[in-house]
């Protein structure tokens, strides 16, 4: 037998699939009551969480990250979903009122279309989540929001995450968007739940058919209690 | 094998794996040859066996249905298709003594039909099975079947599993190519739904080196394995036999046109 290098297909004659994508989108307060240490705190984990995931080899080629805020300025897309080599890590700034209904929808639009760019291109993926924070009670009408994500979760065609900061979110709202019992941020951790939101995409990007991943629910203890 | 077919096959487990839950399986038949490969869902304990014991039971199954049906090819309906997949369910049961679920797999084969020159070809899930026709084109014969996210497919030992078992009759392939969603990454792309080129290579050297192409099948397997986490498997069959008809018809397509410029 000739060199057994000879007989082995080269790179250019294998094919390039795309990597799996994951689609997180970060639904967050930024209105005024979370102004001072809430938002500050919220951006270092934001950016945590962004950290995190370029170290990751997997989860960064499969993470697709969407940041919308809901108070300063309105609702307003500070990412859009992409990959993160072409993102940067969003500037949070507190003020105004908390439009999360109006906030949700647009997440919710933004991921249909996401969802729609990876059927076209062929590239597959996973689950989507949507992670939902907030310290107050909306003050837009967040009915349609609730039944559009509703009708997701129910279908297990996205994971939700609402999580209170502090005793004054809407407990009724929170609740109402999953089919679990929303969670508590303890105090102002918000580093500790970033870092397990990276940990828990990392583990679901290198997950295969058939395999269900099991969140680390034990850890979420450390930064959580139920609401 | 005997002397009209080659087949190889090879499997390595996935990187940070505990189990290799992918089984490939082959045997030489009454009627011809039988391939098949199973990819026992991740998460399920016992998956690993189920992989394997539904291929060893599928060949036995297809082998005296085909043989009792005169591989009338009218008869592979949908009747068909629940019967196969309700005894299929009903006798690995009865063999784990336990809930299917734990053994749950996908399940590619393809029965070849010597006397007619014959492909009968079965999938359930993701994977792909291709070919390769005369003229050595490539060619994708099923396509992988995924939910709607990454890590959902279909299993034998689900509920519904009849409308997810996919079943063709095929003919003018000279080889069968069939690989989990491992080798997937390199080996297909989603999305023009073709071969990798190199597919063709492994044909080639399969024919060229034989029974030594095993462990040249192995080395590229594990060329595959550096791009996914999961368990690679493969299997490559063709007919030898068929090469002998293309060189007399080469033969005699020469011999017509040196009479006619005799004439």
């Amino acid at each position: 037998m000739e060199d057994k290098k000879f007989y082995l297909i080269r790179r250019e004659d294998l094919i390039d699939n795309p990597t799996p994508r994951i689609p997180i989108c970060l639904v967050l307060d930024t209105s005024g009551s979370m102004a001072g240490a809430p938002i500050n705190e919220l951006q270092e984990g934001v950016s945590i969480f962004y950290q995190a995931l370029e170290e990751d080899e997997i989860a960064k080629l499969s993470a697709e990250i969407a940041v919308v805020t809901f108070g300063n300025g309105g609702v307003q897309v500070l990412n859009d979903f992409s990959s993160l080599e072409r993102q940067s890590i969003p500037r949070l700034q507190a003020g105004g009122l908390t439009p999360m209904g109006e906030a949700i929808e647009k997440a919710l639009d933004l991921l249909e279309n996401r969802k729609n760019e990876y059927k076209a291109a062929g590239v597959d993926y996973y689950q989507p989540w949507m992670v939902v924070m907030t310290d107050g009670l909306p003050t837009d009408d967040v009915n349609n929001a609730i039944i559009r994500t509703r009708e997701l979760v129910d279908n297990r065609k996205l994971v939700v995450f609402p999580i209170a900061i502090g005793d004054n979110a809407d407990k009724q709202v929170l609740q109402a968007l999953s089919n679990k019992p929303p969670l508590k941020l303890k105090g102002l951790n918000f580093k500790d739940f970033f870092v397990w939101l990276s940990k828990s995409v990392s583990k679901v990007s290198q997950s295969t058919p058939g395999e269900k991943v099991k969140l680390d629910t034990k850890a979420i203890e450390e930064w959580a209690e139920i609401f | 094998m005997g002397g009209d077919f080659l087949i190889s096959s090879s499997i390595i487990k996935g990187r940070d794996k505990i189990k290799c839950d992918d089984s490939v399986y082959s045997v030489e038949n009454e009627l011809g040859y039988f391939i098949g490969l199973s990819d026992g869902a991740g998460s399920k304990a016992n998956s690993h066996l189920g992989s394997k014991y539904v291929l060893e039971f599928a060949e036995i199954y297809i082998v005296e249905y085909l043989k009792r049906i005169k591989c009338n090819p009218k008869k592979i309906n949908l009747d068909f298709k629940k019967e196969f997949i309700f005894d299929l369910q009903e006798a690995l049961k009865a063999c784990f003594l336990e809930e299917l679920d734990n053994y749950a797999a996908t399940l590619l084969f393809v029965q070849y039909i010597k006397e007619y020159d014959r492909y009968l070809i079965a999938h359930i899930g993701d994977g792909v099975i291709g070919g390769v026709i005369y003229d050595n084109e490539l060619v994708v014969v099923s396509t992988p079947e995924n939910g709607e996210f990454s890590n959902e497919t279909f299993f034998y030992s689900d509920n519904e599993a009849f409308n997810h078992l996919r079943m063709y009759w095929v003919r003018g392939l000279r080889g069968i190519v069939m690989f989990s969603d491992g080798p997937e990454v390199v080996l297909y792309s989603k999305k023009e739904k073709k071969l990798a080129n190199g597919v063709k290579n492994l044909f080639s050297w399969q024919k060229e080196l034989k029974e030594g192409f095993d462990e040249i099948l192995k080395d590229n397997l594990e060329l595959f394995s550096q791009y996914t986490n999961d368990d690679c498997s493969i299997v490559i069959s063709q007919n030898l036999i068929e090469d002998l008809l293309i060189i007399s018809q080469v033969l005699r397509d020469k011999h017509v046109r040196y009479k006619s410029f005799k004439r």
